[in-house]
């Protein structure tokens, strides 16, 4: 990879920058980025393999730990596709239950995402420190309602563990109330920053041809400016029901999927306060066999995690664990596009590049 | 009963207005006896002088000045960190270090405590003796730059006519102690940190010195003391009257001391630390220590040339001028603080054309206009508020090319497109990228 | 014979680091570490010139020679394969050994015609000349206003020069820009 030009630098695996345990090789000319290896499986657990030997529901909370910053979207894609081949229908309160935790976690995850990119551009954690406030918040009510915050192993197959308490209402709704005024914070101290704008505009652009063919998913995607959201293509959980809207970029460069994932919290603030108008009394979970045994089949059953498409391949064989599993982690597939992208620039722009492409190693590695 | 009085809240106030009493008029007494801090080095002197020769009293005295200056940056390197750390977390709403001692005071000393006893590691392959002077190396720039600030009348320890230029001339000897610094620990991302810090500091000597030039066009001088005299006597503060200067040398030199928004010598989110990322221990403690004490430096500097040193308005004669020389200082010290709690980092080259394409040009423009204007005070000498004219025309000039310069770049507001999206029978794999190709 | 004061004992100490050092720069094997030995007789030379009460010079000294001949001298070296390693076997060592012999016999020549108390010390505290910098430059722009002017042009046509080179390398980056782009 190192010609005589060049010289070699390893980026992580215990880097600042890499968000987790994430190695890349990249041979450099100066400051210049000229080729890179990206090298993956420092965090490699096997979770796909140990999911085979334990039954459907044990294998809730190893999704926590895939993307453990979007526990909640994991698990709800999981038990989609459970459900989808089990053929067991949620009640409807936890459909919408469902529904508002998904677009928390989103929002939880997207600030983090923002406030890392942030960091890597160069701010001494400050805006990272704002944007961790909303999601305390937002962890706050995971833990009164489930216990956990960070692996919060909440959705069960046939609707949710638990009911949330009287007060996860009122708290909900005062976090609600402040977080579009938060964004527009954000916004007037960042999006008109002439630092960040001129670290982040330009820099990492993917167009929309290149989206598509790498087949990127997200914010990654739609910062290119492709309205692709699989709430709306293919609608899941009732969210055809929803009246919101899907922020594109224009350019699609690292700017772009930053402003789309704020303006992408504003969205899901409308949807769960839709979610709490319409959430119906009832149960909150269906009883379902202790041991499930689906009948011999395959299904691949995609929800739209914070990160992008974010896919389960079960395929069971009458047993009471899956046959195999295989989860679509849109973090690896976004990630592909690194080395394209990051070739040519400079080593800051490369960093930010990473940084807005959000990736979470967890999920990678699996 | 007892107890009950002393756990009257009226007590309580009591007590706290009869202390803040005892701590006022403890205050005015000795800031009346320690009004001149001079006075110590000059009874130490006469000592000498008395009983041995004049080049011991002289030898005495000057060590005694050192000390005290070497105590108060000690003294600022611990507390700066505190005030650094509390400082920035009240921007981030945190609480920043409250556990070790009151208000976490002690925090800097277990900090150091820590330091210390953790292993010093050496590289294999690095270059045993240039990897273990330049942290100890590091700190003589850092302490002799000190020398020719003026704390006060009479309290300036090196009163030198080429003051200026030798605080320029011993900050320049940074660079390649850093450069060694990185280069020994045999690391690519040291090498890429000390490079970035010779290529930033050659470039930003430049603007630093140019502005520094027209300081010493207006006053005629390059000894501190004379510049704050000047300053007083016209009674105008030179940031005022070329504040262009100012600007420059305060952006230009938190490129040189690596403080945010142009820390990319030890960019943390790139190259991890920059120069001094093989240093553990105390060592990298020195390398930290040391650029804190840089900031303050920064401060002192600015202080002195710009906003006239230790006088305020009068109020010079009722404190003891050290202390507004400090407070000012520690002044540009929260402002450097709150940029670095506030703003991102620039990219090397967005630097380097900064410096070269706009920095270096306008300050010398800036250097011609300052000459014209000083030329035309000196020749016509007799019209009164002729410098606060020139005040007024100078700092006008500064808003309007900012304004100007703000309205060239200026950047418009964000609005992406909401596209309703269409939906999966419609679009996907090749036709989707057809159709994605037809809408650009 | 040398008085003995504090300032002979300065001079002594100052030139014994300055020497010393500079026996260094041509003794040791590597590079990099006779350059740090280059900047600490630099150094040296400014003390000694503070003892001789030329502030200027010794400012002048320090900023131009420790602080940025040294930063070209530390680029010349990055840019020698293989720094760190034996670099003794030179061929010219007779000849470089014949010219420091050769001007150490010149500087001890020099030397001997003076007095060495005359020109340091005390001796220098009876001119009492507290400001060298009002003189010096009243003499650059007055009587050597033209070897003034002369060496800013020479330092004019330097940039000039240096420029050019820089631009008539652009031809190279854009042959690196498309070798990126063809990778692309």
């Amino acid at each position: 990879m190192a010609t005589e030009d060049t010289y070699e630098l390893n980026i992580g695996p215990q880097h600042p920058s890499t968000h987790g345990v994430f190695r890349i090789k990249v041979a450099m000319n100066g400051e210049t980025i000229e080729d890179l290896d990206m090298i993956v499986g420092y965090l490699h657990r096997s979770m796909e393999k140990l999911s085979e030997e334990r039954t459907f529901t044990q294998n809730i909370p190893f999704t926590d730990r895939a993307d453990y910053l979007a526990a909640m979207s994991n698990n709800l894609g999981y038990c989609l596709a459970i459900e989808k081949i089990a053929d067991v229908i949620p009640p409807q309160r936890a459909t919408v239950l469902r529904v508002i935790f998904a677009e928390l976690q989103r929002i939880a995850s997207h600030a983090m995402a923002n406030g890392t990119l942030v960091s890597d551009a160069g701010a001494w954690q400050t805006p990272l420190m704002y944007m961790f406030r909303e999601r305390e918040k937002i962890l706050d009510l995971f833990e009164m309602t489930c216990g956990a915050r960070l692996t919060t192993n909440y959705m069960r197959i046939g609707g949710v563990a638990f009911e949330p308490p009287d007060e996860f209402y009122a708290q909900l709704n005062s976090l609600l109330g402040e977080l579009p005024d938060r964004v527009d914070e954000y916004m007037e101290m960042l999006s008109e920053n002439e630092i960040f704008i001129a670290r982040t505009k330009n820099v990492g652009i993917i167009t929309p041809e290149d989206a598509i063919n790498a087949s990127l998913s997200g914010p990654a995607l739609r910062g290119s400016g492709v309205p692709w959201d699989l709430r709306k293509a293919e609608p899941y959980c009732g969210y055809e029901d929803y009246d919101f809207e899907i922020p594109v970029g224009n350019i699609g460069d690292s700017y772009d999927r930053f402003m789309v994932r704020l303006f992408e919290v504003k969205e899901s603030v409308k949807i769960i306060k839709q979610a709490l108008n319409i959430l119906p009394k009832g149960m909150h979970k269906t009883q379902i066999p202790l041991a499930l045994r689906p009948e011999p089949d395959q299904v691949y059953f995609r929800t739209e995690g914070p990160r992008g498409e974010l896919g389960y391949f079960v395929i069971t064989d009458g047993g009471p664990a899956p046959y195999r599993m295989h989860i679509r982690a849109p973090s690896f597939i976004n990630l592909s596009l690194l080395k394209k992208l990051a070739t040519g620039s400079s080593l800051p722009d490369a960093v930010v590049t990473l940084g807005s492409i959000d990736i979470v190693v967890g999920e990678i590695d699996r | 009963m007892i107890k009950k009085f002393f756990s009257n809240t009226l007590f309580i106030k009591l007590s706290i207005g009869f202390a803040t009493l005892i701590f006022l008029f403890a205050g005015y007494f000795i800031s009346k006896l320690l009004f001149d801090l001079s006075v110590f080095s000059e009874f130490i002197f006469n000592f000498f002088l008395e009983r041995f020769s004049y080049n011991l009293a002289y030898l005495a005295s000057s060590i005694i000045g050192a000390l005290g200056i070497i105590s108060f940056v000690g003294l600022v390197l611990l507390i700066g960190s505190w005030v650094e750390r509390r400082v920035i977390a009240r921007f981030q709403i945190r609480v920043g270090p409250n556990r070790v001692g009151p208000f976490g005071l002690l925090q800097p000393l277990a900090d150091a405590i820590k330091l210390m006893q953790k292993e010093v590691l050496v590289p294999d392959i690095a270059d045993k003796l240039l990897f273990l002077i330049p942290p100890v190396a590091i700190f003589l720039p850092a302490i002799l730059a000190w020398g020719p600030i003026p704390w006060g009348p009479n309290m300036s320890y090196l009163d030198i006519n080429v003051g200026i230029l030798y605080v320029f001339a011993v900050s320049s000897l940074t660079v390649p102690i850093i450069f060694f610094a990185g280069w020994s620990s045999m690391n690519h991302y040291a090498l890429l940190g000390s490079m970035r810090t010779v290529a930033m500091m050659v470039s930003y000597e430049i603007p630093v010195s140019l502005s520094l030039l027209s300081v010493a066009l207006v006053t005629g001088t390059l000894n501190f003391n004379e510049i704050v005299m000047w300053q007083s006597n016209n009674s105008i503060w030179l940031g005022l009257f070329i504040p262009f200067a100012l600007f420059t040398f305060f952006f230009a030199s938190t490129a040189e001391i690596n403080r945010t928004p142009n820390d990319i010598a030890e960019a943390e989110s790139e190259i991890v630390a920059g120069y001094h990322i093989e240093y553990s221990g105390m060592k990298a403690g020195l390398f930290m220590a040391v650029e804190l004490g840089n900031a303050v430096l920064l401060g002192a500097l600015i202080s002195s040339l710009f906003l006239n040193g230790w006088f305020l308005f009068g109020i010079e004669n009722l404190v003891p001028p050290y202390i507004i020389f400090i407070t000012k200082t520690v002044f540009i010290y929260l402002l450097l603080i709150w940029l670095r709690a506030t703003f991102p980092r620039f990219r090397l080259d967005q630097l380097m054309n900064f410096a070269w394409k706009t920095l270096i040009p306008a300050s010398i423009i800036h250097f011609f206009v300052v000459a014209i204007e000083v030329s035309i005070i000196s020749n016509f000498s007799e019209i009164p508020y002729l410098i606060v004219l020139f005040t007024v025309i100078n700092i006008s000039l500064v808003v309007l090319l900012a304004y100007l310069w703000g309205k060239i770049f200026h950047v418009q507001q964000y609005q992406p497109e909401k596209i309703q999206p269409r939906f999966a029978a419609s679009i996907g794999g090749l036709e989707a990228m057809k159709e994605v190709s037809s809408i650009d | 014979m040398i008085e003995v004061n504090i300032y002979n004992a300065a001079f002594l100490l100052f030139s014994m680091i300055t020497l010393l050092s500079a026996i260094g720069v041509a003794v040791i094997n590597s590079l990099m570490r006779s350059l740090f030995l280059l900047i600490i007789s630099f150094i040296g030379v400014a003390s000694l010139f503070v003892l001789l009460s030329a502030d200027f010079i010794a400012i002048a000294q320090l900023l131009i020679y420790a602080g940025s001949i040294s930063i070209l001298l530390l680029f010349a070296v990055m840019l020698t394969p293989e720094v760190s390693i034996n670099n003794q076997n030179s061929k010219y060592f007779l000849f470089a050994a014949l010219t420091g012999i050769l001007f150490t016999y010149i500087m001890f020549l020099f030397i001997s015609i003076f007095d060495i108390n005359q020109l340091t010390g005390l001796s220098l505290d009876k001119l009492n000349f507290s400001n060298t910098i009002d003189k010096i430059g009243t003499l650059l722009l007055g009587k050597y206003i033209i070897a003034f002017e002369l060496a800013s042009i020479l330092l004019l046509f330097a940039l000039i020069g240096a420029i050019s080179i820089v631009r008539s390398n652009e031809s190279d980056f854009n042959i690196v820009a498309t070798k990126i782009k063809g990778k692309k």
